[in-house]
């Protein structure tokens, strides 16, 4: 269902939407420049169709994050997919299984929690980062001992345990953009991993290649791109 | 938590940049001024964008299969323009797809029984303190067994003596506070929950005669009765982590309806029509030897009529999963032990059914009247101000009248009459008669003193009232919870409420049924409801949801 209305007033009373307008979602369907802040006559422009309001950004559930891990880290070897543990009453234990933090991070046990509020609260970040670290350290493990590029997780278009070229760090970022966030892009885009080529030179600099690997990774599994969708 | 995660080192100077990094890889605002400034954007030019088919490709994992996609399959979209209908039908035929839709269903209709009591500490055989024997739990059986004080189990040593009926010969013993009691020993029991193994029973407790000294041992009759134990195998009683087992068994119970309906083929509407049932040998063993061991103060599960056929000889450890008909009112996932005791009540369990399948929620009426509506009748639908909710609600309740509340049971009018004169006037009988019929009275009849129909079944204490809307109470019984599906489904509330429902899941939020709004989406729940009504397929509905521009675009 497609609405037509006119959305003329709305866009000259607001430099906010003004600014929204001219960026427009549908590109040149909305152009607009008034001339003075006063209101436009609207049967100066013709309807315009507007799209029906889009589906709301959705914060992963603990279920959708227990099951992505293993996905996105891969595997510390045959059968032993990568999953963020954490150690109670002496037990390494799965942090999002039963047992572990997934009821504090909102996962409905339809007693006392009936519904998720998927939102991203300080509780769930403190937890992320946590969740970060520890899954990117098993990732640098399993690829420290990865027999081939191709069976590495982290970096498989770079060295893990050696200094890399600008060129394969930037290839590396590029597919862990894809791999992490599903964001494709051009193989000769350097500007779009520009930000975390920022953080794997930074911790190059002063560390082995392993760390600022891990740097990057945590940075991408502790970003809001990971975590929304 | 006792532990922390594994962590690298990682320069205290970076966690900025990282931190810095991470917020600015997101697409969406980071800031609750962003999200403010973009919330704005939204309202006035709806300043959204269409998703590439990678991004399309993450959300559409996401919502089917509860995973993120993999490397791979984002590299086999570049050959694409967008996501091939094949995949989002192969995604919609797997393993992951029917677990986020029974975890969609679940996400409704809350099937976690935990903390339900099947049975009380008169049940319940656990091992003593000496880590050996087993003994039942309770005083009142421990009394009915050896006398003494009901604090008394067996003596550490074997029972070899017994009577011909098979109770054990016991010893006298004395109680350390002075005083006897009669002390038996132990026997070897293979238990049901450990075929192949033997453990040490208190003789008593082990006792398998089908009759005891004044009941039936398959009774709630037999707590008080000497003779009456655990039966063969201990199947009577519930052993350690036996009640969470059949918990778990009851979820799962419900699962597998959904699934016949989500992806094993069946019409959508039958999950609250279908007279199939899923069982395994587990859930018959239970209701076969444990459930009539009825306890009045706990939930009520026995056998009634409509139930489905129970295996001649079930197994506790025959996890394997067949289907069954039920008949008589059953229907649906409303009338499966994981819904009536998750929902105890009538009320509760129609109040249930009408937020999940008619998306209406009870809201209380500003300025209630208190004319023509009286403050103290136990008619809720005349009393002032539960009024305007109760109204409808009772006809809704009354659905479910012929099913037990707090338990399963349909009732068997024979054993338990819409009237029974006993409960009307059970201060006349004699004292043990009374003792017998009085747990009974109270739970299930009308028994307060100056109250209308005393004597009745509670559902059933308005029904007789000549009016609208107290004869459509009667109606409603008889039409049982198969009724409530059937009308709800006639009028379309259903096929509309489950698009609502999905669209929920699937959008992140809520249809916009704002007439007044020029972007309203009724014409849009209008025509895929009606779809839906057609062609009753669950998957089709997921499908056409998920091409609508709606679920293509973000903002």
């Amino acid at each position: 269902m497609r609405a037509a209305v006119t959305i003329l007033a709305a866009c000259v009373l607001s430099p906010l939407a003004l600014a929204a307008c001219e960026q427009g979602d549908d590109g040149a369907a909305v152009q607009l420049t008034p001339t003075s802040t006063a209101q436009a006559d609207p049967l100066d422009h013709p309807s315009l169709e507007v799209p029906p309001r889009s589906a709301s950004v959705k914060r992963l559930t603990v279920s959708q994050l227990r099951n992505s891990i293993p996905v996105v880290a891969g595997a510390a070897g045959p059968g032993a997919p990568i999953a963020w543990r954490i150690t109670r009453d002496g037990a390494v234990i799965d942090a999002l299984g039963d047992r572990g933090v997934g009821r504090t991070l909102g996962e409905p046990d339809y007693v006392e929690v009936l519904q998720e509020t998927a939102e991203p609260t300080p509780l769930y970040v403190k937890f992320m980062d946590d969740m970060g670290r520890d899954v990117c350290a098993q990732m640098v493990a399993a690829d420290t001992a990865a027999p081939s590029a191709e069976a590495r997780s982290l970096t498989r278009f770079a060295n893990i345990d050696a200094s890399s070229s600008d060129d394969e760090v930037n290839a590396n970022l590029r597919y862990l953009k894809l791999r992490f966030l599903g964001e494709r892009l051009a193989d000769e885009d350097d500007g779009g991993v520009a930000d975390l080529k920022t953080v794997y030179d930074t911790v190059a600099a002063v560390e082995a290649p392993a760390e600022a690997w891990h740097a990057v990774c945590v940075a991408m599994l502790t970003s809001p791109a990971f975590h929304l969708y | 938590m006792n532990g922390s995660p594994t962590s690298r080192r990682l320069p205290a100077t970076l966690v900025g940049l990282v931190g810095l990094v991470a917020a600015s890889l997101a697409t969406t605002p980071a800031s609750a001024q962003e999200g403010e400034a973009a919330a704005g954007l939204e309202a006035q030019c709806y300043a959204a964008q269409e998703l590439d088919k990678y991004r399309l490709l993450r959300r559409l994992s996401l919502d089917l299969r509860h995973q993120l996609p993999s490397y791979d399959e984002y590299l086999a979209l570049d050959e694409e323009d967008s996501v091939p209908d094949a995949l989002i039908d192969d995604w919609l035929g797997s393993e992951q797809f029917r677990r986020a839709s029974r975890r969609f269903h679940e996400d409704l209709l809350w099937p976690n029984l935990s903390g339900v009591a099947l049975t009380e500490v008169n049940g319940r055989i656990v091992q003593q303190a000496n880590g050996e024997t087993y003994a039942l739990l309770g005083q009142q059986k421990k009394q009915a067994f050896r006398q003494g004080n009901g604090t008394q189990v067996c003596g550490d040593y074997e029972q070899v003596e017994f009577n011909p009926d098979g109770s054990p010969i016991p010893k006298l013993a004395s109680m350390p506070g002075g005083g006897t009691y009669n002390q038996d020993g132990w026997v070897w029991v293979e238990p049901y929950w450990a075929p192949g193994t033997q453990i040490k029973v208190c003789a008593f407790d082990a006792q398998t005669a089908p009759k005891g000294q004044f009941a039936d041992c398959d009774t709630p009759q037999m707590v008080g009765d000497p003779k009456c134990g655990c039966g063969p195998s201990l199947r009577r009683c519930y052993g350690q982590n036996i009640e969470t087992d059949v918990w778990s068994t009851l979820r799962e119970q419900l699962g597998r309806l959904v699934d016949d309906s989500t992806v094993g083929g069946r019409p959508y509407s039958e999950i609250v029509t279908s007279k199939r049932m899923h069982v395994n040998g587990r859930y018959e063993f239970w209701r076969k030897y444990m459930a009539p061991v009825v306890v009045i103060s706990k939930t009520w599960n026995a056998p009634g009529p409509g139930d489905a056929t129970l295996a001649e000889d079930p197994d506790w450890n025959d996890e394997s999963w067949r289907v069954v008909e039920r008949s008589g009112l059953h229907a649906g996932l409303q009338t499966l032990p994981a819904f009536l005791l998750r929902f105890q009540t009538n009320r509760a369990r129609a109040n249930r059914f009408r937020t999940v399948f008619t998306s209406q929620y009870f809201v209380p009426a500003d300025g209630a009247t208190s004319e023509g509506c009286s403050d103290d009748t136990t008619d809720l639908t005349n009393r002032c101000v539960c009024a305007t909710c109760h109204q409808v609600l009772e006809p809704l309740a009354a659905h479910f009248a012929e099913f037990i509340e707090a338990g399963i049971t349909p009732y068997d009018h024979e054993a338990l009459p819409v009237t029974q004169e006993i409960c009307n006037d059970i201060q006349s009988l004699p004292p043990q008669q009374r003792a017998g019929w009085g747990p009974t009275c109270n739970r299930l009849y009308v028994m307060e003193e100056g109250e209308p129909n005393r004597g009745t079944l509670l559902p059933w204490q308005y029904a007789d009232i000549d009016d609208a809307l107290h004869l459509s109470i009667a109606a409603n019984i008889a039409s049982g919870p198969g009724g409530l599906a059937e009308s709800t489904i006639g009028s379309g509330l259903f096929h509309s409420s489950a698009v609502r429902n999905v669209f929920r899941a699937l959008m992140g939020r809520e249809m916009n049924l704002d007439p007044t709004d020029p972007l309203h989406e009724l014409d849009l729940l209008s025509s895929i409801a009606a779809e839906f009504q057609v062609h009753d397929d669950f998957r089709q509905l997921v499908k056409d949801l998920i091409a609508l521009p709606q679920y293509r675009r973000v903002r």
